[in-house]
């Protein structure tokens, strides 16, 4: 039985989980674990008042009943994979380099923020600014895969500098705003304004006919075997059901394209499947 | 010995250490995959004026590519990295990337990377973009009928050249019988080319020449117009001498091909004997001797 935090009771406020990571926790006792200190606010409460510790300390963590306030969830991991049965607030798996984190539920703000390399797999909906970069910082996620089944909420991708993230379902305003590179793919309708000022980089569309900033143009899609590539490698990897559906959709995709944003760099694409 | 009547010299092919590369092209269909890969491989049949040698190693089912498209595996051979570096790149810029529909990728799974797209990439004149999928680089450089995908590297990886057959026949018509009989063959072993024209070589050349210019010049033992003089190295009756060159990837490839080879051509009716070149040891560390390689097991 892998390393396993049960929820006691819920948090009274924000707290940051940062640092409780299987890697940093796999030298350690229940017993120390339990009087981990966590951050809340000025105070720093011990980790066993809001979780029953149980199982072997190891590379697998699982958290049991999360709550939504609980901050930082695998922040910073390195390797190792770390289940949450529940849903999880902001900045979870960001900075996130390798291992593989998984969220039965849902996500808060800037989830994958900073990421390196790895995988974030959420099975519920994740909030704004998704794989985005922190306002003072110049490029978002920079490796490694998100995977949403659910709904992102508006910016997600900001700045993504590489990596792919792939919704599912539905994505909110300026989805692939500045948009740096690396691939976001969306299988759900677009807000508004989606890859504003987006520098390189490719949006793919399973969805709804997206509505394009007019720092687009239409051009010829021929991206044959981009695509080709880009679907044999996801058939490989975890995909959000609504993408892996599309897989086996048809025997290529095809689709229409736009070249943007002409007001900035002017390499990014959206990519409209039909 | 002999085999099928044909006696097999006790002797030995010397084999030389080069450098070689694969690459994967795709292109819409197979016939445009050959074009490409056709104009990629010629002129390359051997590094002493070619730069390279080099062919299509096989033809490839759209299910093999990276892209699901059919294709062609191009094997690449030269003395040196930096050589083999600019004939990649010269190669594949006007042969692969000129041709209508391609697409260029890595065809060995590791090795030295050289440089592919990351030196083709500038054709795009700043158009062209890098994409990351599945952990590999490729770039994407628009063309007017698209845009030309081209991996960023492919791997070199430490080879063999040189490995031949040296097919003796009382015949031009049956000397020619056997060394198609023996490319065929050899085709058919993964990791190897016969870099000449229908992998056949009627020019076998030695070391050196009268004329100081020349590094190598026509093997007079083996020319039956001269045969008869002291030097000769052929009998009464035996009118005509074809050479098949191979290269290979490893050393067992050369083996096999070679084995593959003589045992086809020894099939063919008009073969006298079979012999090897070779520069008596001393100039290349691979020697495949004849009665040795007989004794592998026949490549699937």
């Amino acid at each position: 039985m892998p390393l396993t935090l049960t929820l006691r009771q819920p948090p009274p406020g924000r707290i940051s989980l940062a640092g409780i990571l299987p890697q940093r926790l796999a030298g350690l006792s229940l017993a120390e674990i339990e009087r981990l200190p966590l951050r809340w606010g000025g105070q720093t409460p011990a980790l066993g008042e809001f979780f029953r510790v149980s199982g072997a300390p190891g590379s697998r963590l699982a958290f049991e009943g999360m709550d939504a306030r609980f901050a930082d969830v695998a922040r910073g991991m390195a390797a190792g994979e770390c289940d949450i049965e529940g849903d999880a607030g902001d900045f979870v798996a960001a900075e996130l380099s390798g291992g593989r984190v998984t969220v039965r539920g849902s996500v808060g703000r800037l989830a994958a923020s900073g990421m390196r390399g790895g995988l974030l797999h959420v099975r519920g909906d994740a909030g704004e600014r998704l794989g985005a970069a922190l306002p003072w910082l110049a490029a978002g996620m920079q490796g490694g895969r998100v995977v949403v089944e659910g709904r992102a909420g508006a910016r997600c991708g900001e700045r993504l500098r590489r990596g792919e993230i792939l919704v599912g379902g539905d994505a909110g305003d300026f989805c692939g705003a500045l948009l740096v590179a690396g691939t976001l793919a969306v299988g759900g309708r677009l807000g508004a304004h989606a890859g504003y000022a987006m520098r390189r980089g490719s949006l793919l569309l399973f969805g709804a006919e997206p509505a394009p900033a007019p720092g687009f143009v239409e051009t010829a899609c021929a991206a044959e075997s981009f695509l080709a590539l880009l679907r044999a490698s996801w058939r490989k990897e975890t995909l959000p059901a609504a993408l892996a559906a599309r897989l086996d959709a048809a025997t290529a995709w095809r689709g229409r394209r736009w070249l943007g944003d002409l007001a900035s760099d002017g390499r990014g694409e959206i990519i409209r499947l039909l | 010995m002999k085999l099928n009547g044909v006696f097999i010299e006790d002797t030995f092919a010397e084999a030389f250490a080069m450098k070689a590369a694969r690459v994967v092209v795709t292109a819409r269909d197979a016939t445009w995959a050959r074009h490409a890969g056709l104009a990629a491989t010629g002129f390359a049949t051997s590094v002493i004026a070619c730069g390279c040698e080099a062919a299509i190693e096989r033809e490839l089912d759209a299910g093999e590519t990276p892209d699901g498209r059919p294709g062609v595996a191009l094997l690449f051979f030269a003395v040196s990295t930096k050589e083999l570096t600019k004939q990649l790149e010269r190669r594949v810029g006007q042969c692969v990337l000129t041709c209508p529909g391609t697409a260029a990728f890595a065809g060995l799974a590791e090795g030295e990377p050289l440089p592919l797209g990351k030196a083709l990439r500038y054709f795009g004149d700043g158009f062209q973009i890098a994409k990351l999928v599945g952990g590999r680089r490729y770039w994407r450089i628009p063309v007017m009928d698209g845009e030309f995908l081209c991996e960023e590297t492919t791997p070199m990886t430490k080879a063999v050249g040189g490995g031949n057959l040296i097919l003796v026949a009382e015949s031009a018509a049956a000397a020619l019988e056997a060394a198609t009989r023996a490319v065929a063959a050899l085709r058919r072993v993964p990791g190897v080319i016969a870099p000449f024209p229908g992998g056949v070589v009627r020019s076998g050349s030695k070391v050196g020449s009268k004329y100081k210019a020349l590094p190598a010049s026509t093997n007079d033992a083996w020319c039956p117009t001269l045969r008869g003089r002291p030097a000769s190295a052929l009998a009464a009756g035996e009118d005509c001498v074809l050479e098949v060159v191979i290269d290979g990837l490893d050393e067992a490839a050369v083996a096999d091909a070679m084995a593959a080879g003589l045992r086809a051509a020894c099939e063919a009716a008009g073969l006298r004997r079979v012999t090897a070149g070779n520069y008596g040891g001393k100039l290349g560390q691979f020697h495949f001797r004849l009665h040795e390689i007989l004794r592998r097991p026949p490549c699937p």
